[in-house]
């Protein structure tokens, strides 16, 4: 009776277990989004120290730069259809369009000029922690499927 | 610009009022960075001030740097969700042994 008692306990107590388990639950380590990621912050931070060397000089419009901020936000909307398409993958995918909105408001800053150093410095500091977060998400995700 | 504790204090109560009961799942990073976005917020004045930027400029920089803080907020939050997770899974194997004799289920 006894043993009975604590069968039903323990299905109870899985059964528990389990929902809790699914609505938890988190897709493993992604080595293509981390792969695509590092890429793409690669390519921001190259835009943006591009665009601190040339500092002054007419090559430091934004309409040289146009099509780099295209791949960039193009690179980033890849990222965000392959993390949407796993399952449990809110966060990562929310992280995606939090940072796309970045980097469209970085267009926009960049086509109000940029003139002093700092400007940008600042602003890349912004955007890195940015990816860091992303990346930091993406690394602490089980290795192995779960 | 007012003190900046007074600035992150204002941006604290406000999403204490918004978040209720949740506040104390964010509070511990939430509070730095309302104190980031309250430096970057000083640092943006003084560029102002000095007339290195524009106000279009200004507002654009602010824009990316709230962009940043609700960034981190996201990453904490599911950063936390995914401890749980971790933590009801190794709750869960450690039983392995006990669900597998009482049950007789073999789970691995």
């Amino acid at each position: 009776m006894t043993r009975q008692l604590l069968r039903i306990f323990l299905l109870c107590w899985l059964a528990s277990i389990l929902i809790a388990c699914q609505s938890l639950s988190m897709p493993p380590y992604d080595a293509k989004t981390d792969q695509l990621l590092t890429q793409t912050q690669h390519m921001t931070d190259k835009l943006l120290l591009d665009v601190e060397a040339n500092l002054g000089l007419k090559k430091n419009r934004y309409a040289s730069y146009g099509e780099q901020y295209k791949t960039i936000l193009a690179n980033l909307y890849v990222i965000r259809s392959r993390a949407s398409a796993l399952p449990h993958n809110q966060t990562t995918a929310k992280q995606i369009t939090i940072l796309m909105d970045s980097i469209r408001q970085l267009q926009t800053r960049h086509k109000l000029g940029f003139k002093h150093r700092a400007e940008i410095v600042h602003l890349q500091n912004l955007i890195d922690q940015q990816y860091q977060a992303v990346l930091k998400m993406e690394l602490s995700k089980p290795k192995e499927a779960v | 610009m007012k003190a900046l504790d007074q600035v992150v204090s204002t941006m604290t109560e406000a999403a204490k009022a918004q978040l209720g009961k949740d506040w104390q799942q964010l509070s511990a990073y939430a509070t730095d960075q309302f104190k980031l976005l309250g430096v970057t917020l000083a640092g943006l004045e003084q560029l102002r001030s000095s007339g290195a930027i524009t106000p279009e400029q200004a507002k654009q920089d602010l824009l990316i740097a709230k962009n940043t803080t609700q960034m981190i907020l996201v990453t904490e939050s599911g950063l936390a969700e995914l401890t749980v997770k971790k933590a009801i899974d190794s709750a869960f194997d450690a039983i392995l042994d006990v669900v597998d004799e009482v049950l007789d289920i073999p789970f691995l």
